[in-house]
């Protein structure tokens, strides 16, 4: 860690005075890993911008009345979920109603798993690029082996090497954060 | 060495194969019963198989981009902002020392929990909203605080408050407690509610849209069932149900006032908590006259032009002052 880097909780301080250079610090630091998160709650990614930009937004605007003294992080990836939430209850609305509530439920029973979550994507943005690359080709697009091995030129057997490493890869690096 | 390649060719194989719906491999399911760690490695790497199924990458949201369009919003709030505060530095020494004796009065509910971790004012004039580090979230009416704090030992989120306001409760199995002064303590599960709790009102008012929530006070105890309204009387310290039209109680989350049978002398205590201005009536007058009805109305001057027509009032206004005659 570098000798400048700011805690969390040091920029919140700040903010609370109306420093708007470490409202800035804060923005950038977290801004992406919230979109990341948030997009896993509604698999949209302008609703998960926006449900961001709420936030911080919100946060700004109640930055004399709010103190927070628990964990910052952990206080804003609430925030971002519940914001998310009252973004789908808003949404599902047009929707039928049955389907909302199954929706919820759904929501509620993942509450453990998503300290996990937030580690993970963190960790995934650290793999080196090519694993990334394997793992997401397969994961996110839904790619077949074969797919993957004719787009990207190497094997099969290549292939699963990458798997197997960033396996390893993320689960150091989890172990490392602590989960 | 050898077996242990093996084994990995088996993990990934499982893994990839995994939506085909194929069960797991003799060789690879002999291997996890063999070691309890090997179990919970296999279970950590199928849990990291899940759950990137939703990672999208940090790279694609761009927060230079997003911080443009943030710091524009920002940009157009402070002139407002300035604008509020130049107006605020007009308000007479008589309504601040009004708002240092109602600090003062509740340093005893907000000074006892050390270990607060979150705490939300909305002056008189002004309303604000909050997300409490649970999840929930309180919309304050003028002239209230929220603190939250979290007591890990015995699991229970607890919230002194007092003034007004609306609570979304999120669900959970630990216990979410409001204390208000007077001695009221509300219980809630996962819900919403209206809660009216000013420190200079006689009584407090609870009105649940949904839900469960638990009235107590020593012995006294109510639990209310969705679309009820309760008082409880700090005097007497009586807690009991009463009738009225629930979406009337949170009528202020739309800017507006309902009035039923409601006698001059509360409707302006309202005004004064949502406008943060000082009305003075003439004797006699608080009681004798009373409105039905609801008037939602931008400035304190058409509420106050609105009553004059309804009844044989009239008003004169200095600054934040208002001064109520009969006509």
């Amino acid at each position: 860690m570098s000798n400048t880097f700011t805690t969390d909780e040091k920029l919140i301080k700040a903010i609370g005075k109306s420093d708007y250079v470490s409202y800035n610090k804060l923005f950038e630091r977290y801004y992406a890993c919230l979109c990341q998160y948030v997009y896993s709650l509604l698999m949209d990614k302008d609703d998960a911008e926006d449900v961001v930009q709420d936030l911080f937004l919100t946060l700004w605007k109640n930055r004399e009345r709010i103190e927070i003294r628990e964990n910052v992080s952990g206080y804003l990836y609430r925030a971002a979920k519940h914001l998310a939430l009252n973004h789908l209850r808003s949404k599902v609305h047009f929707n039928n109603l049955s389907e909302s509530q199954d929706q919820f439920s759904y929501e509620d029973n993942r509450v453990e798993s998503e300290e996990f979550r937030i580690a993970l994507y963190g960790c995934i943005d650290h793999l080196p690029d090519r694993c990334r690359e394997v793992l997401l080709l397969h994961r996110i697009k839904g790619m077949k082996q074969k797919e993957i091995s004719e787009k990207l030129e190497i094997s099969v057997k290549t292939i699963k090497n990458q798997i197997w490493s960033s396996l390893q890869k993320l689960k150091r690096c989890l172990e490392l954060k602590g989960i | 060495m050898e077996e242990q390649k093996h084994i990995k060719d088996y993990i990934v194989d499982y893994l990839l194969e995994e939506d085909a719906g194929k069960g797991v491999d003799p060789v690879l399911a002999e291997w996890l019963a063999e070691d309890e760690s090997n179990r919970k490695d296999f279970d950590l790497y199928k849990k990291i198989w899940e759950e990137s199924h939703l990672y999208t990458e940090s790279g694609a949201y761009d927060s230079g981009l997003a911080w443009e369009k943030v710091d524009a919003i920002n940009g157009q709030k402070k002139s407002s902002r300035q604008y509020l505060r130049n107006i605020s530095y007009a308000v007479s020494g008589a309504a601040a020392s009004l708002l240092i004796i109602l600090t003062l009065s509740f340093m005893g509910v907000f000074q006892k929990k050390s270990d607060v971790l979150v705490r939300m004012t909305a002056d008189y004039g002004n309303r604000s909203e909050i997300v409490l580090p649970d999840g929930s979230l309180v919309k304050l009416n003028s002239g209230s605080e929220v603190a939250y704090s979290y007591d890990p030992k015995k699991k229970i989120r607890e919230v002194a408050f007092q003034g007004e306001g609306f609570f979304d409760v999120s669900k959970s199995k630990e216990p979410f407690v409001i204390k208000t002064a007077g001695g009221l303590n509300v219980r809630v599960w996962g819900t919403s509610f209206n809660l009216q709790a000013y420190t200079d009102d006689s009584v407090v008012q609870a009105s649940l849209v949904e839900g469960c929530i638990e009235l107590e006070s020593g012995k006294e105890k109510l639990i209310m069932k969705p679309g009820e309204i309760a008082v409880f009387d700090k005097n007497t310290n009586e807690i009991k149900q009463v009738g009225g039209i629930l979406s009337h109680s949170y009528g202020w989350l739309d800017n507006k006032l309902y009035m039923e049978d409601m006698p001059l002398s509360v409707v302006c205590k309202y005004l004064e908590r949502w406008y943060d201005v000082e009305i003075t009536l003439q004797s006699g007058l608080g009681e004798d006259i009373r409105y039905n009805g609801v008037i939602q109305e931008e400035t304190v001057t058409d509420v106050m032009e609105a009553l004059s027509r309804l009844s044989h009032i009239s008003y004169h206004v200095k600054g934040k002052h208002i001064s109520i005659t009969s006509k």
